[in-house]
């Protein structure tokens, strides 16, 4: 039986990172229960590829033990976390080129967010799909992780104007390929 | 009727600043095309949040603590806190730091013997897109490499027998060690994150991590882990 965090009270969370950096495996399974989710969401969103999320999930939690000794706890665990997967996904991807498959992953979509339309969210993993690697990781980033510019820039290299640029890009091209869609 | 505004700034409606905002909203109240577009960006944006949420597997935890039991440890690009300059201090600290770095570096290579004879690998260079935090110094027959930042840095050395051997850091690897040796390199002293070092191809050569670990390459395909006696896991690959 593994314990929850008690996410209303920072202490507890502080507790349980403390433990989880002292190889608690209950401290471990909590945080996972709180934030696995989150974590192989980006993951997915940069891999486009279920399998390659859930090892890079996998890879997270395996080494967060020791990659919490750079955590502090004056900044919010999520966003650090949320960078955490990013910046492991992208080293897997440059690693490991696989095809991206948003509309393979439909099936499997979480239920909470899968009511829009089936046809609809082919469409939507369609042109994710069909995006430019290098605008869909911004897009995404973006409008789903809701991370800023200056975070999306320092984790892909480039300034927050180019990520900008990209990301007016990337709404453009996606906005082209719906339409295409709906002729 | 101002402007109208790209997708790109309606679907950050929420995110501009005040008065930046109050415009926008002021130009949506008058212009159907905008609101269109308003609406267009936000059902996209659910949709994308329905394609790219995954459920976890449930067995997922199991196979993690089971990973952790067996003693396997993942050196993670975790990013490491650091104080950020005041903004009206940005530019004054950049300056200093460029003068502190060129006078580094002019004093390094004053420093540095004429002789083309010597085995010390050649001064490396780091490409000009290097993130900010990254210092190679030079230090007789070694180069130490410390990645302060996240992002990709690119070294390039030598061989003393002329060969050329690219070594890329990458991650969040505080700081690493390289040596070049007749038998290759040796990498050594590394703190963290994931390294990867590039031999040409053809180059038949033998890798040392820390003196522990000897990695033996056909110059084409390399990937070796090695897990320290602290725990740590270290992976070095080959890019091909």
């Amino acid at each position: 039986m593994t314990e929850r965090p008690q996410s209303d009270t920072r202490e507890a969370l502080a507790d349980t990172v403390r433990r989880a950096r002292q190889g608690s495996a209950d401290a471990l399974a909590a945080l996972y229960h709180a934030f696995g989710a989150q974590v192989r969401g980006t993951a997915y969103r940069i891999l486009g590829n279920r399998a390659d999320a859930e090892d890079a999930l996998q890879d997270v939690f395996v080494g967060l033990p020791e990659a919490l000794a750079h955590y502090r706890e004056t900044g919010r665990l999520d966003a650090w976390l949320r960078r955490l997967a990013a910046r492991t996904a992208l080293m897997r991807l440059r690693r490991e080129r696989r095809v991206v498959s948003f509309a393979e992953g439909l099936e499997a979509a979480a239920p909470e967010v899968a009511n829009a339309g089936p046809l609809e969210r082919l469409a939507v993993a369609e042109a994710l799909e069909r995006l430019p690697e290098g605008l869909r990781q911004v897009f995404l980033l973006k409008e789903v992780e809701g991370m800023t510019h200056d975070e999306i820039g320092e984790l892909l290299g480039i300034s927050a104007g180019a990520s900008g640029v990209r990301l007016h890009r990337a709404w453009r091209a996606i906005r082209r390929l719906l339409r295409e869609d709906d002729r | 009727m101002s402007r109208h505004r790209s997708l790109s700034e309606l679907a950050g409606l929420d995110q501009l600043p005040s008065p930046k905002r109050d415009r926008v909203r002021a130009h949506l109240a008058d212009c159907q095309r905008c609101r269109d577009e308003l609406t267009f960006a936000r059902e996209t944006r659910v949709l994308l949040r329905a394609v790219t949420t995954p459920v976890v597997a449930p067995e997922t935890l199991d196979r993690i603590l089971a990973r952790r039991r067996a003693g396997e440890r993942v050196i993670l690009p975790a990013d490491v806190p650091r104080e950020r300059p005041r903004r009206r201090l940005a530019v004054p600290i950049a300056v200093a730091a460029t003068l502190v770095a060129t006078v580094a570096i002019a004093a390094e290579l004053l420093r540095r013997p004429a002789d083309p004879s010597l085995t010390e690998p050649e001064p490396p260079a780091a490409e000009a897109s290097a993130p900010v935090g990254v210092a190679i110094v030079p230090t007789g027959r070694e180069v130490e490499v410390r990645i302060l930042g996240t992002g990709r840095l690119r070294i390039e050395a030598t061989l003393h027998d002329g060969r050329e051997l690219g070594v890329r850091g990458r991650g969040a690897a505080e700081s690493a060690r390289f040596r070049a040796t007749s038998a290759g390199i040796t990498v050594s002293e590394v703190t963290g994150g994931t390294l990867e070092v590039r031999i040409p191809r053809g180059l038949t050569g033998r890798l040392y991590l820390s003196d522990r670990l000897e990695i033996t390459t056909d110059g084409n395909a390399l990937r070796a882990e090695r897990s320290g006696e602290s725990g740590e896991r270290l992976v070095l690959e080959l890019l091909r």
